[in-house]
């Protein structure tokens, strides 16, 4: 090779690399019309260059290896202190670790010696070192390996002596065992409890990765090396040269960019970690790049969904835990988990069959009310129907006589007293090795003692476990409040007392409820209303109650029929109840209103939203959510009535009173001002529209960060207003993001995706782009035949937008019948809606640019008549 | 073995330009570096990772006062690079003819390192490659010396070579390039 010649390829190169893959094969094609020896000597480096780099590596490194083992390691044998090396354990660019044992003791205890070559610490970091040590020294964790000593060689290098730990990487473990995903969780779930004792202790990991984490034999890891990487020192003067000591793959984006390290550092550590137990791969494809262009590729880019990655194997992900590892190790600190407590608890929802936190809202509650959020708050009056059903009294048949309830109410209060005492004794300080007890932790030590204690006073423990129920409830631990309900009603089997039973059935019931678990919530319920009808007069108030639960399970399932009859059995037996105790009537009237509203039965749903606030001011006053929450449901059903002052004006003083009441930061205000907004909308008030529904994108992207689904469903309000308005661009831009994000925050077929597909498609055809609008159409109505009830209006609407798509591109005769049949079932079911009037626009345009005049005169007359 | 205070002025010096000091630094830290790995190993565990990195950084904080100046500890590193290159080639050079002239009794040894023989033909064919590419391109030669050899970072060998990171980089992709595609041809 002439250096002359060098340099044209050292040219030819650069400029092929300055050129992305598309240009460099056309420019390649022209050198090599010019010089096709060039041109052939560089495409052969470029595909070299697009390897990586192993086969220079890996020679010299194996060659190294077959040196070095050839002779004889000069450590062992060697004491250190009261510890003898015995054996190399690793070497590595840190220092090299042994095992060694402890000669002086009578017992034999083998530990692992940790030796840092002095290059790797200056005398600053020496003096820290000591201080750290003794911190790390205090760590007790059976899934920490404990640090024991440390001290200096003649050469000042530092040695830590710790606890030897023999097992298996942790990634090598979960494929070495082949353990199924739930598994791998729950084992990943004890290195989080590992790394949050750490941090409680104010210990941040900082390298936390697979060869730091073993797996003993009993099948429990045990994390090495904590505190260590900080040991070693890692200012931000010299970051990088730690990430390099360190396995960059695991490195967060903080510690490649040299920003100080929290404990959300190790967060997305575990993220990665979990990442890679999950799908077998590392998010990243980090070997062989350069520093600036790791930095590039951890701070700038989204890894793969773990579930696409691990799709490539026999094995399924649900997606909940893709959004749990994607929050875990999102790029933005702020956007992580907040603690690893945090993250180890959505895990175990996930476990529990809950929606988990990462993927926003419980979603599968939120379906079941469908698009309208005004019934949101209904969550919080259904607790208080449980505080009522808490209040059943324990007149039982067994207990007949004033003398004998009044020996079992002292006999009550001793049992309570002397539990309560026990408990508190539990957690006191000399009993719990000096920690702190949180009230929780009582709460916790109280169920756990109930479990063996109060066996000869079965009805008492029953009772006790209905009180750590509900106050578990109130805690929104549904999947603790579980099994006391449980234990309850099956004390009350085992006493043949069926109101106890019916009562652990009730909290049962609300439990699966507030969990998502719909039909088991429902068979509670059921079970629970036979017991009370067999055993209480049938106007019984508490009969009502479990009526209304057994209603929203239905409800939630779609079963509007079952809710609403359930619904008015409730009413008959409330309205006949004294007048002072008819608080929960609201909650009825409420429910069953909002269900006719869905089926369009709209004069009784408002006599029944009417009287459910009526009754409620009577009862609580205006100053009360629970009656904010019957204010928006009358006003959202005014609204559809076309009763639009009214409706503005109750809007207006919902706002208010929840900005008084609830403050500025209230959470679901948002719904309030969004509603507001497309009421506006509707009275063609622009401006105050645009006004509130800008404003709710604001609130919610303040209170609920930028990637949850309610944020994104106040974007698509907004959207359809801006569409409305005439500017397709904006509206476009607004619900292309909003999508974006209900991709990561919802299931496929949530039908918040199939209106807001709807939406996109509309803006679509007012932009020219007929085909991807088609897709669109055809997505949502997919959704909708899959999610909604047959002959939803939505499903309707759908397709009608995906007539107007297929007109566009010259498909006249696919697009009629879909034109002609969406425009009834929505003028019956949504008369005086945007989208109605837009189904029959799009009729009426159709037959006058088909040339059909009768068609289309008989449309107009129709339009006519409407307004 | 030497002190520390002696290796410290030979290589003053012979960032200087005396040649014969750095005749002088040579073996010493040829010595030092095959001591190194002979006490880095104990050979009971072939599955954990010694690389050059740990060596040469050891060898420096062994051999050199940390005080030196930027320049002496980028001399110490190139020359370390080299030695360690050296070290390796007769290594590998030593075996092979053993292999070849020695008969049955290693036969069993080399039979238990299939890796260890491959890895000595492929360093053999690096340093090959590499001498070839000094012929016409020295300075590109030199890098990759530095970063597999002595398993600098990037950021040791931008401050070593003094070369802007955007050189450095683009040098070594071609660099690495040319010596993968030789490799591919004598393969």
């Amino acid at each position: 090779m002439t250096p002359e010649l060098w340099k044209r390829v050292e040219d030819a190169f650069a400029q092929a690399l300055a050129l992305d893959a598309e240009k460099r094969s056309g420019w390649l094609q022209t050198l090599a019309a010019e010089d096709a020896a060039l041109a052939d000597q560089v495409q052969r480096l470029l595909n070299a260059d697009s390897q990586d780099d192993e086969s220079l590596q890996q020679p010299i490194q194996a060659s190294l290896h077959a040196l070095a083992g050839e002779f004889d390691d000069p450590w062992l044998g060697r004491q250190l202190g009261p510890y003898r090396i015995i054996a190399r354990v690793a070497t590595g660019g840190m220092g090299a670790v042994f095992r060694a044992e402890r000669s002086d003791a009578q017992y034999q205890q083998s530990v692992a010696v940790k030796l840092m070559g002095s290059h790797m610490i200056d005398a600053d970091a020496r003096a820290r070192f000591r201080t750290e040590r003794q911190i790390l020294a205090g760590m007790q964790h059976p899934y920490i390996a404990r640090m024991f000593d440390g001290g200096e060689l003649e050469d000042n290098s530092p040695y830590l002596v710790m606890e030897y730990v023999t097992g298996m990487p942790i990634t090598e473990h979960c494929t070495r065992q082949a353990l199924h995903v739930e598994q791998r969780l729950r084992l990943f779930l004890k290195v989080c409890n590992a790394v949050a004792y750490a941090h409680r202790n104010l210990v941040v990991h900082r390298d936390i990765k697979p060869s730091n984490i073993l797996v003993d034999e009993q099948g429990d890891p045990k994390l090495l090396d904590f505190g260590i990487a900080k040991l070693l020192g890692d200012s931000p003067d010299n970051a990088t040269v730690t990430v390099q000591r360190m396995t960059p793959d695991y490195a967060s984006p903080e510690q490649i960019t040299g920003q100080p390290i929290t404990t959300v550092s190790d967060v997305y550590a575990l993220g990665v970690l979990l990442y890679e137990m999950l799908s077998g791969q590392r998010p990243f494809q980090l070997h062989g790049l350069r520093p600036a262009e790791m930095e590039h590729v951890v701070c700038d880019t989204s890894p793969t969904r773990p579930s696409e990655v691990a799709a490539a194997q026999p094995r399924n992900l649900p997606r909940d835990l893709d959004a749990v590892v994607l929050k875990a190790m999102h790029r933005d600190p702020e956007q992580r988990y907040s603690s690893v407590q945090a993250l180890s608890e959505d895990i175990q929802r996930h476990l529990r069959g809950l929606p988990v936190d990462a993927r926003g809202q419980q979603w599968r509650y939120i379906a079941g009310k469908f698009v309208r959020r005004h019934a949101l708050a209904a969550g919080s009056i259904a607790m208080a129907t449980l505080l009522a059903g808490g209040a059943l009294l324990y007149h039982n048949h067994s207990i007949t006589s004033e003398r004998d309830q009044a020996r079992f109410e002292a006999d009550r209060a001793k049992a309570v007293t002397t539990f309560l005492i026990d408990i508190f004794k539990q957690s006191n300080p000399d009993e719990t090795d000096g920690a702190t007890v949180t009230a929780r932790e009582i709460l916790d030590t109280g169920a756990q003692r109930l479990q063996q204690g109060l066996s000869d006073q079965p009805r008492i423990r029953a009772e006790l476990h209905h009180s750590i129920g509900m106050v578990y409830s109130h805690l929104g631990q549904y999947d603790q409040a579980l099994p006391q309900f449980a234990q309850v009603s099956a004390l009350g089997a085992a006493l043949n007392a069926p109101l106890v039973q019916a009562r652990g059935l009730a909290g049962q019931g609300r439990s699966q409820f507030e969990s998502g678990q719909l039909e088991e919530a429902q068979t509670s319920h059921q079970q629970a209303l036979q017991l009370l009808r067999t055993n209480m007069p049938g106007s019984n108030p508490q009969i009502a109650y479990v009526l209304n639960d057994l209603a929203e399970a239905l409800f939630a399932q779609g079963d509007y029929a079952g809710a609403d009859a359930h619904n008015r059995e409730a009413l008959t037996i409330l309205t006949r109840t004294p007048a002072s105790s008819r608080e929960y009537l609201s909650k009825s009237q409420h429910d069953l209103g909002v269900s006719l509203q869905i089926q369009g039965h709209f004069e009784e749903a408002e006599q029944l939203l009417r009287q459910a606030l009526d009754n409620a001011l009577k009862h609580f006053g205006e100053r009360n959510s629970n009656t904010l929450a019957y204010m928006h449901a009358l006003a959202a059903l005014l609204h559809e009535r076309g009763h639009n002052q009214d409706a503005e004006k109750i809007y207006l003083r919902v706002l208010a009173l929840e900005k008084d009441l609830l403050g500025e930061d209230y959470i679901d205000a948002d719904a309030t001002m969004t509603n507001l907004g497309r009421l506006y909308s509707d009275m063609e008030q622009f401006e105050q529209a645009e006004h509130f529904l800008r404003a709710a994108v604001a609130h919610v992207h303040r209170v609920r960060g930028p990637d949850h689904a309610y944020t994104a469903y106040d974007m698509v309000n907004l959207a359809n207003l801006l569409h409305q308005l005439q500017r397709p661009q904006e509206a476009y831009d607004l619900v292309a993001h909003a999508l974006e994000i209900y991709s990561r925050a919802l299931p496929d077929d949530h039908p918040y995706i199939a209106s807001a597909s709807l939406t996109y498609a509309g803006t679509l055809i007012e932009l020219g782009r007929p085909g991807l609008a088609e897709q669109a159409a055809r997505r949502a109505l997919k959704i909708c035949l899959q999610a909604l009830p047959a002959g939803h209006w939505l499903a309707a609407s759908a397709r009608s937008v995906l007539g107007e798509a297929l007109f566009k591109q010259n498909q006249a005769d696919a697009a009629e019948p879909l034109l002609v049949e969406a425009y009834p079932v929505l003028a019956e079911a949504r008369p005086g809606d945007r989208a109605t009037a837009n189904a029959l626009r799009r009729l009426i345009h159709y037959y006058q640019q088909t040339g059909n005049d009768e068609r289309a005169a008989h449309y107009l007359a129709q339009r006519e008549g409407e307004s | 073995m030497t002190d520390s205070a002696n290796i410290t002025v030979l290589l003053k010096q012979w960032s200087g330009g005396d040649v014969q000091a750095g005749d002088a630094l040579m073996p010493l830290v040829y010595d030092e570096l095959q001591r190194l790995a002979r006490r880095a190993w104990s050979g009971e565990n072939a599955g954990h990772t010694l690389q050059p990195t740990a060596l040469v950084h050891e060898a420096f904080a062994q051999l050199v006062n940390a005080q030196v100046e930027w320049q002496d500890r980028a001399h110490f590193f190139a020359l370390c690079a080299r030695m360690m290159r050296r070290l390796l080639i007769n290594h590998a050079e030593t075996r092979r003819a053993a292999k070849r002239g020695g008969g049955a009794a290693h036969q069993t040894l080399d039979e238990a390192l299939p890796s260890a023989e491959r890895a000595y033909d492929e360093v053999l064919m690096i340093d090959q490659a590499l001498s070839q590419l000094a012929a016409f391109d020295q300075r590109k030669a030199d890098l990759i010396e530095l970063q597999y050899f002595a398993g600098l970072s990037f950021a040791e060998m931008a401050e070593i070579s003094g070369l802007s990171s955007s050189t450095l980089g683009r040098e070594l992709r071609l660099a690495r390039a040319w010596l993968k595609t030789a490799l591919g041809e004598t393969r």
